[in-house]
């Protein structure tokens, strides 16, 4: 078996390469706008929808644009339909279901009439389940390329209006940037988009690359610009990724979803990773802080001293004053060194002009300040301290009567 | 015996004489397996899915009728079997509701980015393994398109089991269904667990699916648990009714499909899917009801409107 690389121009190859690479970027990148509206299972209910027109198009025509054309007049025979329920009293979700399961049943009721009619369909029929990238030859490459750069070029052309529709329609009517066209545009990009991906991808699975990529790029950034490029990228790593290992006799589809699913599970996991070792350095610094200002204002003898002041376990602390120890904050006695006194003369001060602050200009009663105190005095910085000073005219004591250390 | 080719009315006629004969299991014919297995699926569809309808879960349903891959291979590395089944589905269903909820919860994903991206890892890692498993590639269109002429003896007493069971799990919580899918204040009050009791009809409709994929195949799962309720729904309102109008309606339609599957092998020479003519039946049924409910609603209101100017 060849190398990923060599995908892109080996003769037999490099069709269904550039093929899925194209359809998985667009369906991606419009599986942002998707799943910004909450629409993915719209894209899902196309996809299932167009089977039995796959199945029709290679009834009548057999080849691949016949059973293109197909799935995109079926599929839009269920959008209608998705509309026209709509408006009644069903609920939305059992609209999509009750739609997929009709088209899809349909899907295999044609299917078995083709089985007998046309037993050699059959090996393409089961492919558009799953997709068979592999099949797709260097005719079908312009194809694709037209259809997904179509849709790419769209997206970027609309991208003002796209925006404005997807988190403010209110806005978009008013400004006349959208409307009804807008809506329609995007659902006639995902529909494009979803066909283009079904020999790619396959039927039941072409919903994954509309949610996974978006999610992974909804971790990456939180601008809807950054989020399409992003989108787009992985879209295009996974098709070409799970079409290298599809070559080893397997579906495409479910290996392109699952290459699109473990990116997005990175992400996520990179995402919560980050947000708990944030929380765990904003802990640590406060606990270095709290141990700091204990020492200078009691001066403990040994640690479970400390840990009478601060609080925590005995292992926390004595991690936390080994870490304070090595960075040259406190002795080996428990005693502050120069920096450290420097330092804990900050955070009480900090804790003290916090106090009066909130007496002297919120106006709460003196009882009520300390709570308050004991968590801005790690968040405060520079600047707020010296506006602080400057509007509580650099006040000598506290409201509890304790000298402001400077 | 088997039916051998029988026009439609001559089908049912048989099939009506040898009811009442009431013959052993291993007495009946491939026709009449594929009707009971099927009539039982529809039992199961109409408990479990008039609370997927009410509850507003049909598109979890139809991601979890994907993800039971999982619970199939499940089911495979154990050895197969009822218990094999039974353990897949168990896992199938808790994996999905849990990894749905770990994804919107802890990772704050909006809930159909959660359903889509649960759905795509299960299925897709279903179908790899699945194929790779089996050395067998079409194992998982067979899961997807279902099977149905090759039921026999054992698929029946598998789907009895299954369904006996899902009927008493339905009975046994009906009450703490009932309550928490109409009045959440009021299930907490009482000491009903909301989250516990979304997990456990998960896993009923796991249930569903796994007693159901050899039948119709995942995709079709979706049509028994979700188009009879419906239907139901635009003719009766009390959720007991509901739940027995659908069973009902899924046999008529059962009963219709197999028939009419038989009919056109006959008189057309058209082998067509039983499943995919049950699926097209339900839907019939559901508009038709839809188009006589609108009939009659506009005749009362022509009504009202000609008493009214009189």
């Amino acid at each position: 078996v060849t190398t990923p690389w060599n995908l892109f121009l080996d003769p037999l190859l490099r069709g269904p390469t550039w093929g899925t690479l194209l359809v998985c970027a667009a369906l991606a990148a419009v599986g942002v706008i998707a799943s910004v509206r909450r629409r993915t299972q719209v894209g899902e209910l196309i996809s299932h929808a167009a089977y039995p027109g796959v199945v029709l198009g290679l009834l009548i025509s057999a080849n691949l644009l016949g059973a293109m054309v197909g799935a995109g007049l079926m599929a839009l025979l269920a959008l209608l339909a998705l509309e026209r329920l709509s408006r009644s009293s069903l609920y939305p979700d059992s609209a999509l279901a009750l739609l997929l399961a009709l088209f899809f049943g349909g899907g295999i009721l044609l299917a078995s009439r083709v089985q007998f009619v046309q037993p050699n369909a059959v090996r393409q029929l089961t492919s558009y389940l799953f997709g068979q990238a592999p099949s797709m030859t260097d005719s079908h490459i312009l194809l694709y390329a037209i259809l997904a750069v179509g849709v790419l070029t769209a997206l970027i052309v609309c991208f003002k209006e796209l925006q404005l529709w997807s988190f403010d329609q209110t806005q978009a009517r008013l400004s006349g940037l959208g409307g009804r066209w807008v809506e329609l545009l995007f659902t006639g990009l995902l529909l494009v988009s979803v066909l283009a991906s079904l020999k790619a991808v396959g039927v039941v699975l072409a919903s994954a690359m509309l949610v996974a990529p978006a999610v992974a790029a909804r971790q990456l950034t939180d601008q809807l610009n950054r989020m399409l490029v992003w989108a787009a990228l992985i879209g295009a790593l996974c098709g070409w990724l799970g079409l290298y290992a599809s070559l080893w006799g397997l579906p495409s589809g479910p290996l392109v979803a699952l290459m699109a699913v473990l990116v997005a599970m990175g992400t996520l996991l990179r995402g919560l990773l980050l947000r708990h070792w944030r929380r765990g350095r904003f802990q640590r610094q406060c606990m270095a802080d709290n141990i700091l200002k204990a020492i200078w204002r009691t001066h403990p003898e040994n640690l479970q001293q400390l840990q009478g002041r601060v609080g925590g376990g005995l292992l926390t602390l004595r991690i936390a004053t080994w870490r304070l120890r090595r960075q040259g904050w406190i002795g080996a006695d428990l005693s502050l060194s120069d920096d450290g006194a420097q330092r804990a003369t900050r955070i009480v001060r900090l804790h003290r002009l916090w106090e009066a602050y909130l007496v002297n200009s919120v106006g709460m009663d003196v009882e009520q300040v300390h709570p308050s105190a004991e968590e801005m005095e790690h968040i405060l910085t520079p600047e707020v301290e010296a506006t602080l000073v400057q509007l509580l005219r650099d006040p000598l004591h506290d409201p509890h009567n304790q000298p402001i250390p400077r | 015996m088997s039916y051998g080719e029988q026009p439609f009315w001559e089908f049912l006629a048989l099939w009506g004489q040898r009811l009442f004969q009431f013959l052993p299991l291993d007495q009946w014919a491939l026709d009449e397996i594929q009707l009971a297995v099927l009539v039982l699926l529809g039992c199961c569809g109409a408990m479990v899915g008039s609370w997927l309808v009410v509850r507003r879960l049909a598109m979890v349903a139809n991601a979890l009728s994907h993800t039971i891959l999982i619970g199939l291979v499940v089911a495979f590395l154990v050895g197969g079997g009822l218990w094999g089944l039974l353990l897949g589905a168990l896992v199938a269903g808790l994996l999905t509701g849990g990894m749905t909820d770990w994804f919107s919860r802890a990772l704050r994903l909006s809930e159909d980015s959660a359903i889509g991206l649960t759905y795509s890892a299960l299925f897709s890692i279903g179908v790899i393994a699945l194929t790779l498993l089996t050395k067998n590639s079409h194992l998982g269109t067979e899961a997807v398109m279902g099977q149905i002429d090759a039921l026999d003896a054992d698929d029946l007493r598998q789907v009895a089991w299954i369904t006996g069971f899902n009927c008493l799990l339905g009975l046994l919580f009906y009450r703490g269904y009932l309550i928490s899918a109409f009045d959440g204040a009021l299930a907490r009050t009482l000491g009903f667990s909301s989250s516990w009791l979304g997990r456990l009809l998960m896993a009923q409709v796991a249930l569903t699916s796994i007693g159901a994929f050899r039948a119709v195949g995942v995709v079709l799962v979706v049509a028994l648990l979700v188009l009879p309720p419906l239907t139901a729904r635009l003719y009766v309102h009390r959720l007991g009714a509901v739940m027995g109008l659908a069973a009902g309606i899924s046999a008529l339609a059962s009963l219709l499909a197999v028939a009419l599957s038989r009919h056109c092998l006959t008189a057309y020479q058209l082998p067509l899917s039983t499943s995919g003519l049950l699926v097209l039946i339900l839907g019939l049924f559901y508009f038709i009801s839809l188009a006589a409910i609108k009939v009659r609603i506009r005749y009362r209101v022509s009504h009202v409107a000609h008493c009214v100017t009189r």
